[in-house]
C-alpha cells in the first residue's frame, strides 16, 4: 500500500526548515516516481484511451500456412480472430432449373467413395472459414464455428427404402482446439439444408500457435442400402456452403 | 517516463519561495501533461486490476428484438431475390480501427408450406438465407456472407411429396465479429432474410435475441 505522511507539522508563523522540507518533498515525490498503487487510482476510470492502441495481424487460415486470410485484433485485455468464406452470389444453377447461393465450397459425393472414413479436416477442401492458427495469452478461448451444410441423399421412390429423415444417414461437425475436440453438433440427420452454429470454450496457455480446426464426418449406413433398392438422385452429396470461424482469447 | 524531482535543501539554508514551491510545480507538470502524465513508470507492478476498467455503457441488448413478436416472411413474391430486414437494432457506435463489434442473434423459426403449385416444391424454391448488415452513413452495408436454410425438412426435396412439411420452433443461432480497419460510425445493426423464391413458403420468425458486444480494449 502506497501512502506518505508529513513529518513536519508547521504552525502559524513557523518557517520551513530544510529537514522538514526535504523529508516531505522526498516522501510524496518518491511515491509519485513509481510507487503509485491501486489505492491511488480511482475505480472504473481506465478505458481504451489509456491503453496501447489495438493492433491488427493476419493469421494462418490453412494448416500448411499457404494462406493468411484470418484477421486478428490484439487488444490490451483480449484478442479476437476471425476467418470467413465469401460465397455471395445467387447464381448457381441448381437442379432442376433455379439459381441459388453457390456453387458449394466443398462437395462430397456419397456415391463415389469421395471421402475417407473418420473425422476429416474441412480445411483440406475449404481455404477460408474453417481453420485458424493464432497466438494466445494464458486465459480462456471462446468462439464459434458457423457452417452452412446440406445432405440430401436418396429418393423415396426407391422401393422399400427408408433412408430419409430419421434413418441412419448422418453428418456431424466438430471444433478441435490443438487437436482436442471442444464442440460438436452430434450426429445430425440428412434430409435438409441448414446452418449450424457451434459455440466452444476452452482454457488456453500462452502459445505462439494454437490451432482451431473445424472437422466433419458423415455416414450412410441406413437400412436398404443395397444398390438394387436405391434410386440415386442427381445430387446425392454432402455439400458445404459458407463457413465462419471466430475466437476470442480473454487474458487471465 | 513521467517522474518529478526536487531541489534538496541544505541544512540551515533559508528556503526561498521558489524552492519551496518547486516540488509541487514539478508534481503538477509531471502529471497534467506539461512535461508528462502518469504512466507505467509511476505505478507499482500489478497496480491495476479489473475494478479500474471503465464499464461499458449499456444496454447492448435490444429489448424489442429480444422479445419480438412473430412476423411472417416469405409467401410474398416481392421478397424474392432481395434482402428483407427482419431485425433492426438502432445504435450509435463510433467504432475505432481494430475495435470488435461482436454480434449475435438467435431467431425462433417456424416454416410452413403454402405451395399452390400443381407439383411439389423443389429445393431451389424453398431456401432462405440470413445475413448481417450494419447501417453506416445511412446506408445498409452487408457484412459477412449469407448462411442458408431449407424449408423442406424431410425427403430428398427434388421429387415426391416432400414439400408438405412444417418445421416448428427451431432456433437459428448466428454470430459474427465485425473488425473494422478504419473509424466507422454504426447507427443500426440489422439481420436480413433472402429468398431464392419467396412464393411457396412462409417463414415465421420471433424472439430474435439480437445483441452485441463492443470490445475496445
Amino acid at each position: 500500500m502506497s501512502k506518505t505522511y508529513s513529518v513536519g507539522v508547521h504552525q502559524d508563523r513557523d518557517y520551513a526548515t530544510a529537514k522538514a522540507f526535504n523529508q516531505d518533498a522526498s516522501g510524496f515525490l518518491a511515491e509519485f516516481n513509481g510507487k503509485l498503487d491501486a489505492q491511488q487510482l480511482p475505480y472504473e476510470t481506465i478505458d481504451d484511451s489509456n491503453m496501447v492502441a489495438n493492433s491488427r495481424i493476419a493469421v494462418d487460415s490453412r494448416p500448411d500456412g499457404s494462406a493468411q486470410d484470418g484477421v486478428g485484433v490484439i487488444m490490451a485485455t483480449q484478442s479476437y480472430f476471425q476467418v470467413e468464406s465469401t460465397l455471395n452470389t445467387f447464381t448457381w444453377a441448381r437442379y432442376p432449373a433455379a439459381d441459388v447461393l453457390g456453387p458449394p465450397l466443398a462437395t462430397f459425393s456419397s456415391q463415389n467413395n469421395s471421402w475417407a472414413s473418420g473425422i476429416l479436416s474441412l480445411s483440406a477442401n475449404i481455404t477460408k472459414g474453417s481453420f485458424l492458427r493464432i497466438p494466445t495469452s494464458e486465459g480462456f478461448l471462446r468462439g464459434a464455428a458457423q457452417i452452412d451444410v446440406e445432405y440430401f441423399f436418396v429418393s423415396q421412390e426407391a422401393a422399400g427404402f427408408t433412408g430419409n429423415f430419421g434413418a441412419g444417414w448422418r453428418w456431424q461437425f466438430y471444433v478441435f482446439v490443438n487437436d482436442v475436440m471442444v464442440s460438436t453438433t452430434g450426429e445430425q440427420p440428412a434430409g435438409r439444408r441448414r446452418t449450424v452454429n457451434l459455440p466452444f470454450a476452452a482454457p488456453i496457455a500462452s502459445q505462439d500457435s494454437v490451432t482451431i480446426d473445424v472437422r466433419w464426418s458423415a455416414t450412410f449406413d441406413g437400412a436398404g442400402t443395397s444398390p438394387a433398392n436405391i434410386k440415386l438422385i442427381e445430387d446425392a452429396n454432402l455439400r458445404v456452403f459458407n463457413c465462419l470461424l471466430w475466437a476470442r482469447n480473454q487474458y487471465r | 517516463m513521467s517522474n518529478a524531482s526536487f531541489n534538496y535543501q541544505d541544512a540551515r539554508a533559508v528556503i526561498t519561495a521558489t524552492n519551496l514551491n518547486q516540488p509541487f510545480t514539478a508534481l503538477k507538470d509531471a502529471s497534467d501533461g506539461t512535461s508528462g502524465k502518469i504512466d507505467p513508470s509511476n505505478t507499482r507492478s500489478e497496480a491495476f486490476n479489473r475494478n479500474h476498467f471503465k464499464q461499458s455503457v449499456g444496454p447492448n441488448v435490444s429489448d424489442s428484438d429480444f422479445d419480438s413478436n412473430e412476423t411472417v416472411y416469405g409467401f410474398n413474391p416481392a421478397q424474392t431475390e432481395v434482402f428483407t430486414t427482419i431485425a433492426t437494432f438502432p445504435v450509435n457506435l463510433a467504432l475505432q480501427p481494430n475495435d470488435c463489434l461482436r454480434l449475435g442473434s438467435n431467431p425462433l423459426v417456424t416454416t410452413t408450406s403454402v405451395n399452390t403449385l400443381a407439383s411439389p416444391l423443389i429445393r431451389s424454391e424453398s431456401a432462405f438465407y440470413l445475413c448481417w448488415f450494419l447501417t453506416i452513413g445511412g446506408v445498409d452495408v452487408q457484412i459477412g456472407y449469407p448462411f442458408g436454410y431449407n424449408t423442406i425438412v424431410a425427403g430428398d426435396g427434388n421429387t415426391g411429396s416432400s414439400d408438405n412439411k412444417t418445421l416448428f420452433y427451431e432456433r437459428l443461432p448466428m454470430s459474427y465479429c465485425y473488425l473494422p480497419s478504419i473509424a466507422t460510425t454504426v447507427t443500426a445493426i440489422k439481420v436480413k432474410i433472402y429468398f431464392d423464391d419467396a412464393t411457396h413458403y412462409r417463414v415465421d420468425l420471433k424472439n430474435l435475441y439480437l445483441h452485441y458486444v463492443w470490445a475496445k480494449f
